[in-house]
């Protein structure tokens, strides 16, 4: 079977989901079109800005969209294409599709404030500390995950391992001259596009191969220094030309797919348990953001609830974006279902996941006349430069919970000097990189699955929130709460495997162990929740 | 020889009295001499008999006096910004603001940094007119935070400035407007400047020395014991101790006699002044006045 | 026909909010920009919100030069219930 057509299902399947079930939950969840939205009722020309449905919704899938439905998939295409297709489709129509609609929905309906606030409404602070808890514990998971990714990316591609480090001198160089010396925009982006070319070429010249282990040193060493500066040195000039490479990534990359046709020939069904993973639950916890993933209900709820026009426009962009990068993540599988099953397995214990999505893009722009080399190199920079920044902010934001955290959640505390060590800027950030890197030394089929399991129970909480809210202003919630329950199972089951696999590794476990007994936490809440039945207004 | 005294001391040790006799002195002696008074009672009025006030008049020859109003002075200040709004700001804007400087007028820390802003200035632009320039300082505990203030608020002053660096640099980031000078920016160095200032003057010991004031009786002395000790810790040195009111070694009858009429005449003037009031009149004890004599007053007490 | 022209003209928009090379270029820095000016005004004018600091005195001569800033400060100061949940917005995480 031509994999074309997998995009063409999918394409079709969400375009009827979106007209029938995206429907259906807005009328359900009574959303008005005439209702004022916040970017109206507090419009303030900076945060409060109304913007077009379609400038609206490029901007929230451009935040939602990353390495995770490019990893997730072909991670888990080792049980066969077809699953990998049915739970992205079915995950992303009736999961992921519901959290970011709702978590859009409840963010409009409370001001566009965050789902943070939505959660403490209906849950009390109780939630909203679990809420910064898995927020936090999932975004050192961020750090553990992408640095094996990134790593096991350049051992299998050194070529991009130069060009990584070029990229980093490049940014560095565009952020002093743009931002700092006042070098117009558009010159800095010429010139940074053109030798971000040079990077990808130089770097096939003079690829570094070192170890994995060394580059995972050198990536966590990399993290530290990164997530302290301030951001216009490296953070935000690596943002601006990561989209630059992206976008030509993928739009190489479709192009090439449409030229080249590729057949598939990975199976469409292996086996339940592929080594000593389970299709149930380990298909689930893999491929989180491509079917349902917890960060975006902060997305959602970050500008976007802000900026949002009309009510209209919540099955747009909060249900449509999901879709979306449920094509994304489609795409992402095929660059594993045209290889064999030796051959993905061969692809991917040379590099990872990272590697069999390299070398398919890799292919398919070779059909438009790219030298492959030059190609995956450029893909692998394209994919690993983003998680690179993806990493340094992770490491930032999880600073930030950490240092709210202990400033504010000590009962009673004042500023001693334990606490003041432990906010202090180098040191909160110590801490990420040292929990993430332990754990990231772990290796990724560890980590992925933890970071997964994460992840989920994050949307998990945002979809209680939901329900709950759904619940207490009268309206129908259950299509909330079947998922959730769904999430919490595949989570459970997921985490006690890890931990049955990991007793003899102490960081791993500690981590498997915590996030059980908080996802246990988090059900005991939400029963108690349920069990509450006063009003709320909406 | 120090160029600025503070007089601090207890209430009613007569500390303006000695601060003043200290000032003319001076102006005797050929140095060219300022006496400040901050003191709110502003008592040196009373002492010389000559009016003076919230502007430097001549009071002698080589002496000259002035009177702090920290009220006058935070008001000066409030209207100056007023004004500067005006030219900056439309007047529709300039109204809605004016309620928050009012309200600012009556805020705790007002007095004290009006006051402190005052002397402050007072120190910088009269030290090289002035040979000596003397404080009457208000007989408060808040007298003594005066010496705090310097260093911290040139700290402070300085954290804020560099906030404020940090935001103009963002905001050229951003603009890239390059040129443009930071009014808000100014303004901070320029008050951490003079802060530094201040504090430069205050930590060289050559400068500013403290002349305690004290009567030998136990209360002004356990006062002024607990002044030196705060005191050392800001390593403003307090060398000098006045002791006033020493009673003359040929004590004798003529003295006390002499005393007793004038205070007759005295509790006449208080009885003319004040009619109509009840007066309790408690008579001055041979002893100390400590806990095991003050029962001895309290009969006096009888209503 | 003019369907035909709102599809295409609204797939031009959405790839344009996606792309947003001129807003990218600097978004972050502005969000660093506005979450600095809101906590150097917060030790400004700290008064206003009953905490005097022994600078209140001092800092009231920047209102002036301030005002601008100011308007909408008070009402985001009310709004800032959790500073780290604010901040992911500021950032592109894409996990």
């Amino acid at each position: 079977m031509n994999s074309l057509w997998l995009i063409i299902f999918s394409i079709v399947v969400f375009l009827i989901a979106y007209v029938t079930y995206g429907s259906w939950l807005a009328k359900k969840w009574g959303i008005d079109i005439t209702r004022k939205t916040p970017a109206h009722t507090m419009e303030d020309g900076v945060d409060y800005v109304p913007a077009k449905a379609p400038v609206l919704l490029g901007h929230h899938f451009s935040s939602i969209a990353g390495a995770g439905p490019i990893v997730g998939p072909i991670a888990a295409s080792m049980f066969g294409w077809l699953p990998v297709m049915l739970w992205i489709v079915i995950g992303s129509i009736f999961f992921g599709g519901v959290h970011d609609m709702g978590s859009l929905f409840a963010s409009v309906r409370h001001g566009g404030r965050s789902i943070g606030e939505v959660i403490g409404h209906t849950m009390g602070s109780k939630g909203k500390k679990l809420f910064a808890l898995f927020a936090w514990l999932t975004l050192i998971l961020v750090v553990a995950a992408f640095t094996n990714i990134v790593a096991a990316a350049f051992v299998s591609t050194p070529e991009a391992a130069t060009s990584s480090i070029l990229f980093i001198i490049l940014a560095i160089i565009f952020g002093i001259g743009v931002y700092r010396r006042g070098v117009s925009l558009a010159v800095g982006t010429v010139i940074g596009v053109l030798l971000l070319g040079v990077a990808v070429w130089v770097g096939v010249l003079f690829p570094i191969s070192l170890s994995i282990n060394t580059w995972m040193i050198l990536l966590l060493g990399y993290i530290f220094v990164a997530s302290v500066t301030p951001v216009w040195i490296l953070l935000q000039p690596r943002d601006y030309l990561n989209s630059f490479l992206l976008y030509a990534m993928l739009v190489g990359g479709v192009i090439g797919l449409f030229v080249m046709r590729p057949e598939i020939q990975l199976p469409a069904y292996t086996s339940f348990k592929v080594g000593t993973n389970y299709l149930f639950p380990i298909l689930f916890i893999t491929i989180a953001c491509g079917a349902i993933s917890g960060f975006h209900s902060l997305v959602g709820s970050g500008t976007t609830s802000k900026q949002l026009d009309t009510e209209a426009d919540i099955k747009l962009i909060g249900y449509g974006a999901m879709l979306i990068e449920g094509v994304l993540a489609t795409l992402a599988i095929i660059t594993a279902a045209y290889l064999s099953a030796d051959k993905l397995v061969e692809v991917t214990a040379a590099g990872g996941a990272l590697n069999v999505f390299a070398d398919g893009i890799g292919t398919f722009m070779s059909s438009l006349g790219i030298p492959f080399l030059i190609g995956k190199n450029f893909v692998t920079l394209a994919i690993s430069a983003f998680a690179l920044t993806s990493l340094d902010t992770a490491t930032r934001l999880a600073r930030f919970i950490f240092q709210e955290f202990f400033i504010s959640d000590i009962e009673g505390s004042t500023n001693n000097a334990f606490t003041s060590t432990l906010t202090n800027k180098y040191v909160s950030t110590l801490i990420t990189v040292i929990l993430g890197g332990a754990l990231a030394f772990r290796g990724y089929a560890q980590v992925w699955p933890i970071f997964g399991s994460a992840n989920q129970l994050l949307a998990a909480l945002s979809l209680l929130a939901i329900a709950l809210w759904l619940k207490r202003t009268g309206r129908e919630y259950k299509m909330a709460i079947y998922p959730m329950i769904f999430m919490f199972a595949a989570t459970l089951v997921a985490l006690v495997l890890l931990i049955m696999a990991n007793l003899s590794n102490p960081v791993l476990l500690v981590f498997a162990v915590a996030l059980f007994i908080l996802a246990i936490v988090l059900i005991l809440e939400s029963r108690a929740a349920f069990a509450n039945t006063e009003k709320l207004e909406s | 020889m120090a160029k600025i005294i503070f007089y601090g001391g207890k209430g009613g040790v007569g500390k303006t009295t000695c601060s003043t006799a200290n000032s003319i002195s001076y102006a005797e002696q050929g140095l060219k001499t300022l006496l400040v008074s901050t003191d709110p009672a502003h008592s040196i009025s009373d002492v010389l008999g000559m009016k003076i006030g919230k502007k430097i008049i001549k009071l002698r020859e080589n002496l000259d006096g002035l009177e702090i109003d920290p009220e006058y002075e935070a008001e000066l200040y409030v209207n100056k910004i007023r004004e500067n709004m005006k030219t900056i700001l439309s007047n529709v804007i300039v109204e809605e603001i004016n309620s928050q400087l009012d309200a600012a007028m009556v805020s705790p820390g007002t007095h004290e940094s009006a006051l402190f802003d005052k002397i402050s200035d007072i120190i910088i632009d009269k030290f090289d007119e002035y040979d000596i320039i003397i404080f009457d300082t208000a007989p408060t505990g808040h007298t003594l935070r005066i010496f705090t203030l310097p260093n911290l608020l040139e700290g402070w002053m300085g954290s804020l400035a560099k906030k404020r660096r940090t935001i103009v640099d963002m905001n050229k980031m951003v603009t890239r407007e390059n040129d443009k000078k930071d009014p808000v920016l100014e303004i901070l160095e320029k008050r951490q400047k003079r802060f530094g200032e201040i504090k430069k003057i205050f930590n060289d010991n050559d400068n500013v020395r403290i002349r305690f004031v004290l009567n030998a009786e136990r209360l002004p002395i356990e006062e002024t014991k607990k002044a030196i000790k705060m005191l050392s810790q800001f390593n403003i040195p307090v060398d000098t101790l006045v002791i006033n009111r020493i009673m003359p070694d040929d004590i004798g009858l003529d003295f006390w006699e002499k005393k007793k009429a004038q205070e007759i005449e005295y509790l006449q003037d208080i009885e003319n002044e004040f009619k109509g009031k009840e007066f309790i009149k408690i008579p001055m004890l041979d002893v100390d006045i400590n806990k095991s004599t003050v029962d001895r007053l309290s009969k006096f007490f009888n209503d | 026909m003019n369907k035909i022209k709102k599809i295409i003209t609204d797939f031009g928009l959405f790839f344009k909010g996606a792309t947003d090379f001129k807003g990218r270029a600097y978004e972050m820095l502005e969000s660093e920009r506005k979450i600095e000016m809101d906590n150097f005004i917060l030790i400004c004018f700290s008064d206003q919100l009953g905490m005097p600091l022994p600078t209140s005195y001092y800092t009231l001569e920047l209102l002036p030069y301030l005002v601008d800033e100011i308007q909408d400060w008070d009402k985001r100061m009310g709004n800032r219930k959790s500073v780290w949940e604010e901040r992911w917005s500021n950032y592109d995480l894409d996990p």
